[in-house]
């Protein structure tokens, strides 16, 4: 059983009420008694900040993606005209996408809520198919004779909430008095109402130790100065006789007055106390007598519990119990009002009184007060009391509730589904005979069966049909004239193949969406056809894309279109565009499931085929029409003859049986050969075998001729391979006439049971076909009890009758229940919503927005890779070509399960970077634009090259993303302009520290590529700890070496060679890198003029552009100044050379012409030259920072300090190793290639497999 | 420091209905103000969650149909449709 919590009032300020206290409590109890049961939590993204709390609280109870958030728009405050319109939309809306969750049960805690709040809760505003309850509120001051409300607008929000409570199915009852009251009222029947009890959070609601100080400061903070009597009303109601109380008091004896004080909580701040307190001072009682606070956290609640002297609750009728049960369980002495369900806890009589008495409250009162052992007394009696109202005792009788009142969901269709009143119109899209296509033969059969239950029009692409029981018997219309009176129709029907003549279906099927009966899986050949002849340009390209992503489009670019029509099926248009499909096997849902996911499989049934048993069968007629002797063994293979039917293999076996040598045994294959090289082959191999006159091939034949083999054959066999989910019409054919068959285990035929034919394994071996052709050959009995059990077999599985019977059911399941159609009618049902302010078009829009989001898409979870800075404009440095890499390693190997789209952003809003990404692959135009995307829950995002800005200002949208599911990863490449602020521009690191100040915040998990940037990271994290409430994952990757793999560069300048030559002639010395402070270049540079200076031959190169080039002059006067003084040098393009950026493949011949490479950067995030030289076998000298000796590790020459000296000193010291050939060798240093870098980011984002995450700290003042 | 300091502050005004009503009714008039007041009142442990939008709600709204995603754009289109049909039955 699958129930749906919803938990809305978790969210809101209710949160902080009793009720919100209990719902949290009793759902966390729902989940540990859940059993085998299924739970669901339902959220809104109206709270964005309250989910990640309430998901860590339900940790390990709920797993994460049963916590479901709806979109919805706002504000829909009922206390507010202005919002009625989106309100009333709002709740069709809730209830469209808690009905897509195919709930068991719908459990609302609380109807009651949304006045003053973002709360949407309704039952039956739009969706009746769940089955719904909620917990039954205090109905006195509800029900319409009851309720004084002068509110006209109040007063008729409380009437649709009861209405609401009128439509769930059963309602559950904290107390006896609770039923009751319902079951007077309302009018439910004794069994639709089931009391479940109140609960208590005993572990928060206890007796605590509460230190003389934080005593002091509590009273204090509350102005208590003296010891108190506390009552919590609740809501301003009268119901809660808070005057009585008052009254009451006032009657105590003044010396207990003047020693205590009255505390009242309340329980929300929209509450007023003037018109409390004028009471109080009509009473006689004095300010200082009370004290009145509001929305006390709770553990400062609890502490007032334990410290309060009196517990008073007055209530006059039809509350809860929960008022008295937490100062119970506190151990306050509590007194009650013996008219609510308060007796029902207190059980005591004398801790009771009749509330409409305001001298019995201050009797009972009196004696409490006065009485320290009474007292004692209700201290005890209460703790005792208190223990049995646990919530995991609630939570079993909740379940109990829901097990007695679950139904399973066939007895909720409506009834009209059944019985409709008229036979509904149906158009009936398919090709006809004489197509040659067996569809048209197919639906041919169908069409009489299913008149039965519908009015239908045959809708044909085709000059004529040649059917006379169609013709005669069904109207017959154009596409065209279906396009201008398709709203004629209650159903379309669409019979879709793999071939031309199915074109027009799939513009029709997106103007009038219907059931499609999908006869291949595959449909790359007919959309291929189309786009190849001009019918519909681009359309095979945008299919495979829209299908199956890039790798679709990468096949078809490297392998070519046959190969990326057989690969991918291609088929996602038309199920996106249907109300459902029908397939004739299981195992085109399973390709269903395994190309697109669990949900578009919710939208396929499975309907065999039909076929009805032939009549009239003459065996011995058919061959004498066919020249077969009588006592001839004939054996057929039906269908067009190609490598897929494996029609060779028969061939040979055939030539290494016994059957060959027997003159009575005859092959025949009854369809047409092709003219390819495969049916050369094969007519070749029959001359070569010289038994032309034993294996004979038909070529087209007419429907006639086909029946007459059917009726003549005493064995088919059909073998097949490479299928596309295709079931075989042949097969069909081959068990309607009850003859023996022998096929191999490949495809849908692997569903027929293995006593109606032979299966042969799917990789059969030529002896064990040669096998089964002779056991065949030589057992009729065999053949005749497989012939028999095969036409059994068909007259019950696939009966007409039957088949079009089921055809009805999944046709108008589909068109009442499907997604489609039930999004339809929403659309219809929020049409049709009447409110004083109608909606705006930003109503419109935001409703649209919510019901795109809250429906469902079929389709692998995306990997958004935001790469907004790339798109913009590739810079060419590290990061981007970290991202450059990863990307293109992403999208060539996608993780599984998961369709890989690059994102950018565009003015605070996300598009598909589709542009950008053809060009990176190579991929000529596709017809695709880069729409905005289209996020659903389980998607993921990586920012891999965001814009910081960007991020900043997306903070929201984030949150937003995050509330609904998505998981929100970055990368961070750095942390520099945090830690070393020092390197870089002021605004550099401002903008720097906003967008990690965000990332914190709204991210799962951060990948960073190093340790020591986790490392910097965490050290951040812990000096700046974020507001969030879910640890947050913290990984490293170390990016690729392998150049090759990153979409390098290519291009050599004029006067490459003569560069290379004069690196080669000395020791070159190479650095990489932008031209910025931190990389070391002036130390450098005044090193090697110091090593010029003492005569020694080394060249310096420097590869890499200047830096920072968008800052503002002043502040990049360092570099300009290292850039005139290379340029300046009088050793320029001699000894001092400055390469600036070229190409990945030049550099690559420069990293083989240098001696050495060195890495001075005094920061970096990772180093990933350092990798390059490695894989280049160049030996490194590097600085000694802790990320150095993370990637390089033994495997270079370190130095330290900074000045020049110590940088000569370090080159000379590494030059006279290298004269020892005693320098560290960087060849052996570990490293990844891209592959395994992206491989290793996919599993920390898409496994979960991190290195450690940061927690938060926990909050409790008083824990 | 200025956090705990307005976290003292809003004990002391939750605290005091009148002070407190006041500060509701002026908090409404300023939500984004009131959604971080809110966030800090739940850093500070003055309330179990911190409270979302609601309360103080905000129209969040798109902004337009071109700023819709394809699919949210064709729903849009037919909610227009049906608002269309509704007006023309009646």
């Amino acid at each position: 059983m699958r129930v749906v919590v919803d938990l809305q009032l978790c969210q809101s300020e209710s949160s902080f009420s009793r009720t919100g206290r209990y719902s949290m409590s009793l759902a966390k109890a729902i989940a540990r008694q859940a059993g085998d049961h299924e739970l669901w939590l339902v959220l809104s993204d109206r709270f964005p900040d309250t989910i990640p709390t309430i998901r860590s609280e339900f940790e390990g109870l709920v797993p994460r993606d049963r916590i479901a958030v709806f979109a919805m728009n706002g504000p829909v405050a009922e206390n507010d005209p202005n919002n009625l319109w989106r309100a009333r939309a709002a709740e069709k809306i809730r209830e469209y996408f808690l009905a897509g969750l195919k709930p068991d049960i719908v459990h609302v805690p609380c109807l009651f809520r949304g006045w003053h709040d973002d709360v949407v809760s309704s039952i039956g505003a739009f969706d009746q198919s769940g089955h719904t309850t909620t917990i039954l509120p205090g109905l006195a001051s509800l029900l319409p004779q009851q309720s004084h409300q002068p509110d006209p607008h109040l007063r008729e929000y409380r009437l649709r909430k009861l209405q609401s409570l009128r439509n769930a199915d059963f309602l559950l009852a904290v107390s006896d008095s609770s039923r009751q009251e319902a079951s007077a009222t309302l009018g439910f029947d004794s069994a639709s109402i089931i009391t479940v009890s109140e609960g208590l959070d005993q572990d928060r609601f206890k007796p605590r130790k509460i230190s003389r100080q934080q005593k002091d400061a509590l009273l204090r903070r509350h102005q208590i100065t003296r010891p108190f009597i506390m009552s919590v009303p609740g809501d301003p109601d009268t119901r809660i006789n808070l005057p009585g109380l008052l009254t009451a008091y006032s009657h105590l004896d003044s010396k207990l007055r003047s020693t205590h004080q009255l505390l009242i909580l309340g329980e929300s701040h929209h509450q007023s106390y003037e018109h409390i307190r004028q009471h109080a001072r009509s009473a006689g009682l004095q300010d200082v007598e009370l004290v009145f606070a509001a929305r006390v956290p709770d553990d400062e609640l609890i502490a007032l519990y334990n410290l309060c002297k009196l517990f008073v609750f007055p209530a006059l009728y039809g509350v809860s119990a929960l008022p008295v049960l937490e100062p119970m369980a506190c151990g306050a002495p509590v007194i009650a009002s013996n008219t609510t369900s308060t007796p029902e806890a207190i059980t005591r009589p004398d801790a009771l009184f009749v509330p409409t008495r305001p001298e019995a409250i201050a009797k009972t009162m009196q004696d409490a007060l006065a009485d320290d052992g009474f007292r004692r007394s209700l201290r005890q009696h209460a703790l005792s009391r208190a223990k049995e109202f646990s919530f995991d005792r609630v939570a079993r009788r909740t379940w109990a509730a829901f097990e007695s009142q679950h139904k399973p969901h066939s007895q909720r269709i409506p009834a009209s589904v059944a019985a409709p009143q008229r036979k509904p119109r149906l158009a009936f899209v398919s090709p006809l005979p004489p197509e040659r296509t067996g569809i048209a033969d197919y639906s041919a059969e169908l069409v009489p069966e299913l008149a039965r239950f519908y009015d239908i029009t045959l809708i044909i692409d085709q000059p004529n049909v040649d059917d006379a029981s169609l013709t005669a018997n069904f109207p017959t219309r154009s596409v065209s004239w279906l396009q201008t009176n398709g709203d004629r129709f209650d159903r379309v029907l669409y019979q879709l193949g793999n071939s031309q003549f199915h074109k027009h279906m799939f513009a029709l099927l997106k103007q009038h969406p219907g059931v499609v009966v999908l006869h291949d899986f595959f449909l790359g050949h007919a959309i291929h056809w189309m786009e190849a002849t001009g019918y519909l340009p681009t359309f095979f390209r945008q299919s495979l894309y829209l299908s199956h992503g890039y790798p679709g489009l990468l096949a078809l670019e490297h392998q070519g279109a046959e190969a990326a029509q057989w690969s991918y099926p291609c088929n996602k248009l038309a199920l996106d565009e249907a109300d459902g499909a029908i397939v004739h096997s299981q195992y085109a849902v399973d390709a269903a499931r395994r190309w697109y996911g669990d949900e578009v499989a919710t939208q396929v049934v499975r309907i065999p085929q039909l076929r009805s048993l032939p009549l009239g069968v003459n065996r011995d007629q058919a061959r004498a029409l066919l020249g077969i002797r009588a006592d001839d063994f004939l054996v057929c293979s039906f269908g067009i003859l190609n490598q897929t039917k494996l029609n060779h293999r028969l061939i040979e076996a055939w030539l290494g049986s016994s059957l060959l040598r027997d003159r009575r045994c005859h092959l025949v294959f009854v369809g047409e050969n092709g003219r390819d090289k495969y049916g050369k082959a094969l007519l070749e191999r029959i001359c070569k075998s010289g038994s032309a006159d034993k294996i004979q091939m038909t070529g087209h034949i007419g429907f006639d001729r086909y029946q007459q083999y059917l009726e003549a054959a005493d064995l088919v066999v059909q073998l097949r391979t490479a299928s596309r989910g295709e079931t075989s019409r042949s097969v069909l054919d081959a068990l309607a006439h009850g003859l023996a068959l022998l096929v191999n285990a490949h495809g849908p035929v692997t569903e027929y049971p293995d006593d109606i034919l032979v299966k042969l394994p799917d990789d059969f071996t030529d002896t064990a076909l040669i096998a089964a052709l002779e056991d065949l050959r030589n057992d009729s009995t065999l053949r005749r009890q497989l012939g028999m059990a095969a036409r059994r077999y068909t007259a019950e599985f696939h009966n007409p009758r039957k088949v079009a019977e089921e055809y009805r059911r999944a046709i108008e399941h589909f068109a009442r229940l499907g997604a489609k159609a039930r999004c339809r009618d929403l659309l219809d049902s929020v049409a049709r919503l009447a409110a004083p302010l109608g909606p705006s078009q930003a109503d419109l829009v935001a409703a649209a927005e919510s019901i795109a989001s809250n429906t469902p898409q079929a389709g692998q979870r995306q990997l958004l890779v935001d790469v907004s800075v790339l798109a913009r404009h590739d810079l060419k440095t590290g990061i981007e070509r970290v991202a450059r890499s990863l990307l293109l390693q992403l999208l060539n190997s996608p993780p599984a399960g998961c369709r890989v789209e690059p994102i950018r952003c565009e003015r605070g809003i996300y598009h598909y970077a589709r542009r950008l990404t053809l060009d990176m692959l190579g991929i000529g135009k596709a017809g695709l634009r880069d729409d905005k995307i289209d996020v659903q829950r389980n998607d993921i995002f990586l920012g891999l090259d965001s814009d910081p800005g960007d991020v900043a200002r997306s903070r929201e949208l984030f949150k937003r993303y995050a509330a609904r599911g998505l998981e929100v990863f970055f990368v961070v490449h750095d942390t520099l302009p945090a830690s070393h602020p020092e390197f870089f521009p002021p605004d550099c690191s401002a903008g720097f520290e906003r967008w990690l100040e965000t990332v914190v915040e709204v991210s799962n998990g951060l990948a960073c590529v190093s340790q020591c940037t986790v490392e910097t990271l965490r050290t951040w994290l812990d000096a700046r700890p974020p507001r969030r409430a879910e640890p947050l994952h913290l990984g490293h990757f170390c990016p690729g070496a392998d150049i090759a793999s990153s979409a390098p560069t290519s291009g050599l300048p004029e006067g490459f060679s003569a560069v290379l030559h004069a690196l080669n002639r000395a020791a070159s010395f190479l650095m990489v890198g932008t031209i910025e402070p931190r990389k070391g270049y002036s130390q450098a540079l005044s090193a090697f003029e110091q090593l010029w200076s003492e005569k020694m031959e080394v060249n310096l190169v420097i590869v890499g552009r200047e830096g920072w080039k968008n800052v503002e002059p002043r502040l990049r006067q360092h570099i300009v100044g290292i850039t005139r003084r290379i340029r300046g040098h009088t050793e320029f393009g001699k000894r001092l050379l400055w390469l600036e950026g070229i190409s990945d493949e030049y550099l690559e011949k420069v990293y083989a012409a240098s001696a050495c490479l060195i890495a001075a950067s005094e920061a970096e995030g990772f180093g990933l030259p350092l990798i390059e030289a490695a894989q280049q076998k160049l030996p490194i000298i590097a600085r000694d920072i802790p990320v150095f000796r993370e990637v390089a590790g033994k495997y270079a020459f370190y130095f330290d300090g900074l000045e020049p000296k110590a940088l000569a000193e370090a080159v000379k010291a590494w030059m006279a190793l290298r004269k020892r050939q005693r320098v560290p060798l960087s060849a052996e240093m570990p490293r990844l290639t891209w592959d395994e870098s992206a491989r290793r980011l996919s599993e920390m984002i898409v496994n979960g497999r991190w290195d450690r995450a940061w927690k938060p700290a926990s909050r409790d003042q008083f824990a | 420091m200025l956090k705990r300091f307005m976290a003292r502050v809003m004990t002391r005004v939750v605290t005091h209905p009148s002070i407190n009503a006041r500060a509701i009714s002026l908090l409404s008039r300023h939500p984004n103000l009131g959604t971080r007041l809110r966030g800090l009142a739940a850093a500070s442990g003055l309330a179990h969650f911190a409270p979302g939008t609601a309360g103080v709600p905000t129209l969040t709204l798109p902004d337009g149909p071109q700023s819709l995603s394809p699919r949210a754009q064709h729903i849009y289109a037919n909610l227009l449709k049906a608002i269309e049909q509704n007006r023309a039955s009646r």
